[in-house]
């Protein structure tokens, strides 16, 4: 299991949030980005273009390259969204024939 | 004091970014007894340099460095009955010099001032070589901002290459946190650089953090790779391996030297671009800067822009890093209180006294530094022709050369035939790249590239977030009487 979370710092109460109906465990104030990266996922979509990968680039709102859907929402930035107990990500890079 | 709540209707004075500048700037001004308003983006005050920890508890100071502290303390400076800090809150166009519009949890709203402070900051420079789209690559701000805000890795076995010293918190910031540094290259040959800038006992504090830093590398047994680039990233679907290579002074890739190094994860750092956009809409003039390549906002003497009433601090002036955006931002807020007819305490005339030396140090080192750090054209051979260059877009370098060729350079007619440029991020990530290939094609070697033109909204944005303030039969926003 890879798990890129460091280990000296206090995390709170973990919860799971699904991610294409898998359970994945988050802590509070993590990012999608962050939980789906500690989880070793990052492939995130394909492009509309090329259907070529991409994941995390900027880590900072910029490049809008991060883009899942969340709770319904299509094409948001899993840098800057906020994990809640109970969400609901899809990641398109995992779902068939999708391109973003 | 209060963060993440609704900005009021109107404040006395309205800063952009949370980041160095902006707090500074909203430190005095709250300390003033001034009605101030911070608005960021991000979850958290601290813009990139202060970023602060968005978990129940920080990391260490021994892996973080000394930045989130002092953040805490500058943002435990601000007066909480004087000033509201409003994160989550993206700023996305004006209505006029004193009105801004901005979005915060799925809606919009205005907020006016009788002045407006610029902090909006910087974001990474790019450059395209074969692979840096795959899954894996990222800046190596993007690498630091997962670590500081959230205590995680972007992955184990991690390349950086780039060029100028943000390589070394970065570096070692990771390698503490239990990383593994399979390289780290920077691009320039010149290790010496700091000692030729001129009165270096201006910068005493500089060489001591740059000392703190090789000693910190030194126990870490981290090496950097002088006059050393990635040349390629390698992968199917994710990162699997990044080739690098080594370059002479020219930035001319040194054939036969190519190694390829096995990583999960490659970090690229190749200085930053300003976030110019609002003080575009706001109709701030620009200067260009032919050290960075690059279109800053011109202000004068009191950090007060071409628009009457709006000042700024920070990285859109230019590249000069946490000391100096501080420093500004305690300049911008002292200017901003004479424009509102304040006459200021003597502890605020001792700090601008004290930011404007600091700002003067600063702004000469960051000069120095830029030069030396300054990338060579032949750095452009890293792109190849099927080199995606635009992300947003997938244009490729081919397309780009083809239409610049055809167009004698001209920028405008290039974004239009190829869309690079054009996508979700507005060309922040691409523009440096685009502009520095299509120039080579101008009849003047020396044409400055004209700078892009702002539109609202800044940044992508929900039907619902804008829909209210547009006016179908004007094909425009709503005039201010009629917006809600």
């Amino acid at each position: 299991m890879i798990d890129l979370r460091v280990a000296p710092v206090k995390r709170g109460q973990p919860f799971d949030i699904s991610v294409n109906g898998m359970p994945v465990r988050a802590y509070p104030g993590e990012t999608v980005a962050g939980v789906l990266l500690a989880a070793g996922m990052n492939v995130f979509r394909k492009t509309r273009e090329t259907g070529r990968e991409r994941g995390q680039f900027c880590g900072m709102g910029v490049c809008y390259d991060c883009l899942v859907d969340v709770d319904g929402q299509r094409s948001q930035r899993a840098c800057m969204t906020a994990c809640k107990p109970g969400m609901t990500i899809e990641v398109p890079a995992l779902s068939k024939d999708r391109a973003e | 004091m209060t963060t993440q709540q609704r900005p009021p209707a109107s404040t006395d004075v309205l800063v952009i970014g949370a980041g160095p500048a902006g707090l500074s700037a909203a430190a005095l001004l709250s300390d003033a007894g001034v009605n101030v308003v911070v608005l960021d983006e991000n979850a958290r005050p601290g813009g990139q340099y202060y970023r602060q920890s968005r978990l129940a508890g920080s990391l260490p100071e021994t892996i973080v460095g000394p930045s989130q502290e002092a953040g805490r303390d500058l943002i435990g400076k601000i007066k909480a009955d004087h000033a509201t800090i409003s994160t989550d809150t993206l700023v996305w166009g004006v209505e006029d010099s004193k009105t801004i519009l901005y979005t915060q949890g799925g809606h919009s709203g205005r907020i006016s001032a009788g002045a407006i402070i610029l902090a909006t900051g910087a974001h990474e420079r790019v450059i395209p070589f074969p692979g840096w789209t795959l899954p894996g690559v990222m800046t190596a701000g993007a690498a630091q901002t997962l670590l500081k805000a959230q205590g995680i890795l972007p992955g184990k076995q991690v390349v950086i290459a780039g060029t100028g010293p943000f390589l070394y918190p970065v570096s070692t910031q990771l390698a503490a946190a239990g990383a593994e540094l399979a390289a780290i290259c920077e691009l320039s040959r010149d290790r010496f650089w700091p000692l030729r800038v001129k009165q270096p006992y201006r910068h005493f504090h500089i060489y001591r953090e740059a000392l703190g830093y090789l000693a910190r590398m030194r126990r870490l047994g981290l090496h950097v790779s002088m006059g050393t680039s990635v040349v390629e990233a390698v992968g199917d679907v994710a990162l699997r391996a990044v080739v690098v290579a080594e370059f002479d002074a020219a930035h001319s890739e040194i054939p036969g030297t190519r190694r390829t190094i096995p990583a999960d994860t490659l970090l690229t750092s190749f200085s930053f671009v300003p976030n110019v956009q609002i003080a575009r809409l706001l109709g701030c003039e620009l200067r260009w800067d032919p050290v960075q390549q690059a279109h800053f906002v011109k202000a004068d003497g009191q950090l007060q822009t071409s628009r009457e009433g709006v000042y700024l601090a920070g990285e859109i002036a230019g590249i000069g890093g946490h000391r100096v955006a501080k420093a500004e931002g305690i300049l911008a807020a002292a200017s901003v209180l004479e424009h509102l007819g304040h006459r200021l305490a003597p502890e605020a005339v001792q700090k601008r006294e004290a930011a404007s030396r600091t700002r003067s140090a600063g702004r000469q080192f960051a000069h120095h530094m830029l030069k030396s750090f300054a990338l060579k054209p032949k750095i452009f051979d890293l792109t190849k022709p099927d080199t995606i260059v635009c992300r947003c877009e997938s244009v490729p370098r081919r397309e780009i050369d083809y239409h610049a060729e055809m167009w004698d350079g001209a920028q405008r007619a290039v974004k239009q035939c190829t869309r690079a440029g054009m996508g979700r991020c507005q060309g922040r990530m691409c523009g440096f790249a685009v502009a520095q290939l299509v120039r080579r094609y101008c009849a003047a070697a020396d044409s400055i590239p004209a700078p892009d033109t702002a539109r609202m909204p800044v940044k992508p944005l929900a039907l619902r977030e804008v829909a209210p303030w547009l006016d179908p039969t004007q094909g425009g926003l709503r005039p201010t009487d009629q917006t809600p």
